[in-house]
């Protein structure tokens, strides 16, 4: 099974947040935009595991997340268990990182 | 004469030709000393007119054609500038041939890398009669109407024109609006190269090389040319990785079952600037391609898999992996986001108007590959 896992920020300073990921992680980010999701930070390619975003609707300022929406900042983590380890570095930062949603799916054929 | 011969292009012309150049002669004649043999020339002038304009199929489409083309009123490009004197858009686009489809892709709207290049989305501006809007040569200057000498506009300064000057240059343009309409039936995106010139002789020259230019390509179109492949988003070296991309898309779909999806582009890829930032594509950051799918049984799909869909419910949000999986693209995006070395996103519209409706151009990525 597959477990992505969705984290609500309450901070609106994403190069902040970007920083704070760095450092727990010991890893760089990358800066990325798109017409979906705007200005955002992944892991480097051909990582497609780690995503910091922010909840709004490049296109027309909506919440991306209906949910969810008191949180500008959102991190995804997909196959949060497949890299134990930034889990736990981000896990442990409850103070920041507030764990909203966990899905769990088979990707197997 | 043969109904047949009579109909021909060629002849049409020269029918025209000798119209305009008897037209000529007359307001010389009228401006001139009314002798008794004046008069009878003006006479017999005005029947061969008359029986001429009986013939010919071109005349009054002509007259219509260049009452609207020289609008003393339309913007021009203004003097200084290469194309000085020739018109312009009021919309500030190159104007386009309007539907027109490039081998891979279409683009809809008229901003960007592309903007008025193969535009649809919505045009501003006047066009040219029969819609081409190629770089032609151009009168210039107001109320050109008459068809008298008094000069024309030629990069960016007054040229002083004889008649005759005019009637050339006048059945050159539209000789070589008629070439390129030609071509542009069969291949959308040709357009001739752009001349510059500085004088009528010029300007005549500049046409009848537009027409030897299209004549050309029909030439090459019909030995089996392929028609012209402009356009490529932005993010692709080359045209033959952009046709690996549509390749995988094809396959990708195919495999997954869908055989009713319409794939387009949307962003920085299309524009070639960021939609809110106005940042380069792969400016300030690396750039992702969006894609936006319609397709009917994928939209049906989408309530057993409660998918999340944005505001008025016309489109998903962007599918995340487990949705993918789910529909079935999963592989297909991993397989683009290692081809391209993005993060390739998905979003699927109820249709194409949808995506019309949306804020920012889009383009139609062609999945059928010329073999």
């Amino acid at each position: 099974m597959q477990t992505d896992i969705l984290f609500g920020i309450h901070s609106e300073d994403m190069e902040e947040i970007k920083v704070v990921i760095e450092e727990i992680l010991g890893r760089e980010l990358e800066a990325r935009e798109g017409f979906n999701w705007g200005h955002y930070y992944c892991l480097p390619f051909p990582e497609r595991y780690l995503y910091l975003r922010y909840n709004e609707d490049n296109e027309d300022g909506e919440v991306m997340e209906h949910n969810f929406p008191d949180y500008p900042l959102l991190l995804y983590i997909y196959d949060a268990y497949r890299h134990p380890n930034y889990l736990t570095a981000v896990e442990a930062r409850s103070d920041i990182f507030i764990e909203l949603r966990t899905k769990r799916w088979d990707p197997k054929d | 004469m043969a109904a047949s011969a009579l109909n021909g292009y060629s002849y049409q012309l020269r029918i025209l030709s000798n119209i305009k150049a008897n037209e000529v002669l007359l307001a010389a004649l009228k401006l001139a000393n009314p002798s008794g043999n004046n008069r009878q020339w003006i006479a017999n002038l005005e029947a061969e007119n008359r029986e001429l304009k009986s013939w010919s199929t071109l005349y009054e489409p002509f007259q219509l054609w260049f009452a609207l083309k020289y609008r003393p009123d339309q913007p021009r490009v203004p003097a200084g500038n290469p194309d000085g004197g020739q018109w312009t858009d009021d919309g500030g686009g190159s104007g386009g041939s309007g539907g027109s489809t490039a081998g891979g892709s279409r683009l809809v709207s008229g901003r960007g890398r592309f903007g008025g290049a193969i535009a649809t989305k919505p045009e501003t501006g006047p066009k040219t009669p029969d819609g081409t809007s190629v770089q032609l040569a151009q009168t210039g200057g107001g109320g050109r109407r008459s068809g008298s000498s008094s000069g024309r506009m030629i990069g960016g300064r007054r040229i002083q024109t004889t008649p005759q000057e005019e009637t050339r240059i006048q059945l050159s343009a539209m000789n070589a609006e008629a070439a390129v309409r030609r071509v542009q039936e069969r291949d959308p995106n040709w357009k001739p190269r752009p001349g510059l010139y500085d004088s009528a002789e010029g300007e005549i020259r500049n046409n009848e090389r537009i027409t030897r230019e299209a004549d050309y390509r029909m030439m090459e179109l019909g030995r089996g040319a392929q028609p012209v492949y402009e356009w490529t988003p932005y993010g692709f070296r080359t045209v033959q990785n952009y046709t690996g991309f549509r390749q995988s898309m094809r396959d990708g779909l195919r495999d997954a079952g869908y055989k009713d999806v319409h794939v387009f582009m949307r962003g920085s890829a299309v524009t070639g600037r960021n939609f809110n930032q106005n940042s380069p594509f792969d400016g300030a950051y690396r750039s992702d391609y969006d894609l936006a799918l319609v397709s009917p049984s994928m939209w049906r799909r989408l309530n057993d898999l409660a998918v999340p869909m944005r505001p008025g419910q016309t489109r998903t949000a962007p599918l995340e992996v487990d949705f993918l999986k789910a529909l079935g693209l999963h592989r297909l995006a991993r397989s683009l986001h290692v081809q391209t070395g993005r993060d390739v996103s998905f979003m699927i519209y109820r249709s194409e108007q949808d995506i019309l409706l949306r804020p920012g151009d889009y383009a139609r990525i062609e999945l059928w590959i010329e073999p």
